[in-house]
């Protein structure tokens, strides 16, 4: 018996585990490994990938023996579940691309309404209010006090 | 006694009011600069340099060294509110600050930090005072052999970190490893793993994976539970630290104070590594080490006192020897430069007024920011209160902004939300985001060392167990590893 | 007679304009890129020289840091910015001449034109205070005599340091040393104090209090003139070798009219001499040392065939 439960993500965590230790692996070897007395850019890497590849397997190893309709059953209830952290990654993603043109104040102000609105679904009030003290009020004590040059939009803030 | 004498000069020195204000200044400056993740206390101070042209050497670095330890106080508020560090230094106070935060013990975790970081600095100022030049000595010994060894302990604690697997635990650091690894290779001078992108060239930045990990996977992890389930329960517990808190806490806060003292005198030790190795040591010495990260006091007690004393150290290389540990203390040598005076060992000799006007500043500071803090716990834990739809919105819009206020760049907004979402999946699978962090901060000092050594060592290991110090800590990482995995295995032979 | 007149008169006209839209020219403040974060050496000088410089620039000076990617981040902003005279970039002889030697960067130093030098960085040699040597050609010797013993510090592998350091190993005929690269200046520095190294190569103002503690003793200057701070070290060339002055300039992007280049480069010349500007410099070790467009750029030229050759001799050239 080992000391804690498999977890049920387990066998996907073994396999990218794996992979990101051998691409490592593969990369440092590209780097030149050096020798033990003299290690180049790549021994570290090497090393520290291969001892990743192995402590996933450790992982991975276990899961060959659990059955296989758990897992699928879990997927199917799980994707509701992450409507709304799907909504909010997608929202932060699309900050980070449109400040570049459209600003600061304007990007935060229809984040905010984003998010308050449509994520966690509250009244148009509550949004709005929010949405605009939380734009000025950011812009205020980043960029007229703190000297932050923050992104700006065709309107010039 | 000769130290009293200079400390009275000191005091004399730091009660002035013009100097007393700008301690208060710059204090309040830190503190609200170490809240908000991201801008730190580098930049407030490059900020404020020029106008302290007109001011005299002392007061000038009276208000800087104000902003430094204000935002070691501030950067433990955000990790403990809403889990997001406000630099390295405060991670360790996210894990079982923010579940007191949740369980609606945000006062006693806040007054403790604020309590955990006075008594601490204190104590490193005291130390300063009385050590500072044989232990600036002592500093230098600590050459590439030293520091790997030191980091090897480091690493070898990270599986006290985490609550789960101790397999996962390592995983998490070999990532982190990894991670540190990316960017230019200073002992080659070759780009390594940067695909070439130019912004990968110093490596990721710390503070966006911190802020990714933490702020942003808190905010996904939320968005996954099922509605009606508070976030914070609303019946807080008390705005002050309560009798058990302390009686808990009090050997953490001796410890945390020695440890990260002794750490923060080392040049590039400093408050992170300090934070890391109380929580691991406190961990380890715990009857009930299982509740570390659910939100006990003394996970937020021994680090917070650790990173405070570690900030008195590295005034100590600073003001000796004129060595700035991290970057903090290299802006402030320049702000000693510009005002015409020199640290290093004849500054007690040359300017003895500018000298413990400072060290006296210190205690002074310590006090404001006690002073200063404890009320506004009341305030902070009715932010709480804020509904948590329009609360996340908030926080997440903070980290956007902290993140860019790093560099002036989007990228770093890319690596936080990258981060964020990497590490809201990973907890999901069992591994948790410390290990990562610690082995991310350690590890390009950790591979630099063990190259410089055997440059040093012309290509032999045996430096690292020839020279004592090395050896010492080698042995001390050695006696963990098997009191380890021996402490794992008796329970399993029931 | 005529036409002659119409031309004089066309030339008048342009003439005025011309000189209408350079008289024009800064009509808001200009920005300085550094592409380092706040709080460095240059970063002091910068602000230092802005502080100085409305009087003779007819605006003012702000210092903008846009720091990432060893200094090819903000160099690039400026390479892509409007040629207008509104952006310059403070650059130095490591992140314009050498990086793009080592890294693959997208542009050289001849994508911008040069306004003028403002600074050289001060950098040396220090060695530990109770060596065998006394002085740098008792080094030299004792290097060739007891080849391998010698384990030197730099702020890194690829740094001017490092480059600098081959090269009087290569014109002294080829002394073995071990190269100890360190993270910066400070801790090799720091290093060398604790005796881990023997001797260690790199900018001067962090060495001075470290000198003051008896800690460490300076060997030589690599730049082509002693510096003030240290009157009484040679520099390399007076001991017969190959000195570098690293350099710290102002560019504008390439296609920033000549008109504008010209004044901004009267302006640097103007701004240096100013009292406030060399008080203030002097208090932070350094003196503002302007070499105008024309010269500057023949300058340029040359440190870049040196560094090529040793880049290329050291096989650090990128691949």
């Amino acid at each position: 018996m080992s000391a804690s439960p498999l977890n049920q993500h387990d066998r996907l965590s073994g396999v990218i585990g794996m992979l990101i230790g051998l691409v490592f692996c593969i990369g440092s070897v590209s780097l030149g490994l050096g020798e033990i007395h003299q290690p180049g850019p790549g021994f570290l890497p090497f090393l520290v990938g291969a001892v990743l590849v192995c402590l996933s397997a450790i992982i991975f190893i276990p899961t060959l023996r659990k059955e296989k309709s758990v897992h699928r059953q879990e997927i199917g209830r799980g994707l509701r579940k992450y409507r709304k952290g799907g909504l909010i990654v997608l929202a932060l993603v699309f900050y980070n691309f449109c400040i570049g043109f459209l600003g600061f104040s304007l990007t935060t102000f229809l984040f905010v309404v984003f998010l308050i609105k449509i994520v966690e679904a509250q009244g148009w009030t509550r949004t709005l209010v929010t949405a605009l003290c939380s734009a000025a009020g950011f812009y205020f004590v980043f960029q007229s006090w703190l000297m932050l040059d923050l992104p700006t939009g065709p309107w010039g803030f | 006694m000769d130290v009293l004498q200079h400390l009275i000069v000191g005091f004399r020195v730091a009660l002035e009011p013009m100097n007393l204000l700008l301690c208060f200044l710059g204090c309040l400056g830190g503190t609200l600069v170490g809240v908000l993740p991201g801008f730190g206390p580098t930049a407030a101070m490059a900020l404020l340099l020029p106008g302290t042209f007109h001011l005299s050497p002392v007061s000038a670095i009276i208000m800087l060294s104000g902003i430094y330890y204000g935002a070691m106080y501030g950067g433990s508020t955000t990790s403990i509110l809403v889990n997001i560090p406000g630099e390295t230094a405060s991670v360790m106070t996210c894990l079982d600050g923010y579940q007191m935060a949740r369980k609606g013990r945000a006062g006693p975790a806040l007054g403790m930090a604020a309590f955990a970081s006075f008594i601490a600095g204190t104590i490193g100022v005291i130390g300063l005072m009385l050590l500072a030049p044989p232990l600036a000595r002592f500093a230098l010994k600590f050459g590439p052999p030293e520091y790997f060894s030191l980091m090897l302990l480091g690493l070898t604690m990270v599986s006290y970190l985490s609550q789960g697997s101790m397999i996962k635990a390592f995983i998490m650091a070999g990532l982190g490893l990894l991670l540190s690894f990316i960017g230019t290779d200073i002992i080659s001078g070759v780009s390594r793993f940067t695909f070439d992108f130019m912004e990968l060239r110093e490596g990721v930045g710390i503070i966006p994976v911190l802020m990714g990990v933490f702020g942003v996977g808190e905010i996904l992890s939320n968005a996954e539970e099922e509605m009606g389930r508070e976030v914070f329960t609303q019946k807080i517990k008390g705005l002050l630290p309560s009798l058990k808190d302390w009686m808990d806490s009090k050997w953490a806060l001796i410890r945390g104070a020695l440890l990260g003292f002794f750490l923060g005198i080392l040049p590039g030790g400093g408050a992170a590594i300090a934070s890391f190795m109380d929580y691991a040591l406190e961990k380890r010495l715990s009857k009930h080490p299982e509740l570390f990260g659910t939100g006990t006091i003394v996970g937020v007690a021994g680090p917070e006192s650790a990173n405070n004393s570690a900030t008195a150290g590295a005034f100590i290389p600073l003001l000796t020897l004129g060595i700035p540990g991290n970057a903090v203390t290299a802006l402030l040598l320049g702000a000693f430069m510009i005002h015409g005076t020199q640290p290093g060992p004849l500054m007690m000799q040359r300017t003895p007024d500018l000298f413990w006007g400072i060290i006296a500043s210190m205690y002074v500071g310590n006090i404001i920011l006690l002073i200063l803090n404890l009320p506004l716990i009341g305030m902070w834990v009715r932010i709480l209160k804020i509904p948590y739809p329009i609360l996340s919105p908030l926080i997440l819009l903070f980290c956007i902004v902290g993140a860019y206020s790093l560099n002036g760049n989007l990228w770093d907004i890319a690596i936080m939300i990258f981060f964020g979402v990497l590490g809201h999946v990973m907890r999901k699978a069992g591994f948790e985001g410390a290990p990562m962090i610690l082995s991310l901060v350690i590890g390009q000092m950790f591979e630099n060392a063990f190259r410089q050594s055997l440059l040093i060592g012309d290509g032999s290991f045996l430096i690292f167990i020839r020279r004592p110090i090395s050896a010492a800590l080698i042995a001390i990482s050695v006696f963990l590893i098997f009191t380890a995995a021996f402490r794992r295995k008796i329970p399993q032979t029931n | 007679m005529r036409k002659m007149i119409l031309v004089g008169m066309l030339v008048g006209v342009l003439g005025v304009f011309f000189s209408l839209s350079f008289a024009a020219f800064p009509e808001k403040p200009i920005q300085i890129i550094n592409p380092f974060a706040a709080g460095g050496e240059t970063d002091m000088i910068l602000r230092i020289i802005a502080n100085a410089a409305p009087p003779h620039f007819g605006q003012s000076l702000v210092v903008v840091n846009k720091p990432g990617g060893g200094g090819s981040i903000g160099i690039q902003y400026v390479d892509k910015s409007k040629p207008d005279g509104y952006t310059i970039l403070s650059g130095s002889l490591a992140t314009l001449l050498l990086h793009p030697h080592m890294e693959k960067v997208p542009y050289t130093y001849r994508n911008f034109k040069v306004i003028g030098q403002f600074g050289i960085s001060q950098i040396g040699l220090f060695s530990k205070a109770d060596t065998p040597w006394k002085d740098f050609q008792g080094f030299v010797k004792y290097a060739k005599e007891h080849p391998g013993e010698i384990k030197y510090g730099s702020a890194g592998a690829g740094t001017i340091g490092h480059l600098l350091m081959e090269s009087i190993s290569l014109t002294a005929g080829g002394l073995k040393m071990v190269h100890v690269p360190y993270a910066g200046t400070a801790p090799a520095l720091t290093s060398l104090a604790g005796g881990h190294i023997q001797v260690s190569i790199g900018d001067v103002p962090p060495a001075i209090p470290l000198m003051e503690a008896k800690q460490i003793t300076p060997l030589v200057i690599t730049n082509t003139q002693r510096v003030k701070t240290l009157a009484n070290v040679p520099a390399l060339p007076e001991l017969g070798f190959r000195g570098v002055d690293v350099w710290k300039a102002l560019f504008a992007p390439g296609d920033t009219p000549p008109a504008v280049v010209k004044h901004l480069e009267k302006a640097l010349d103007a701004t240096l001499p100013d009292q406030n500007c060399i008080a203030a410099l002097a208090k932070i070790g350094q003196e503002p040392d302007f070499i105008g467009t024309e010269k500057f750029t023949i300058k340029m030229m040359e440190d870049d065939k040196w560094l090529a050759e040793i880049v290329a001799k050291l096989g650090l050239a990128k691949k």
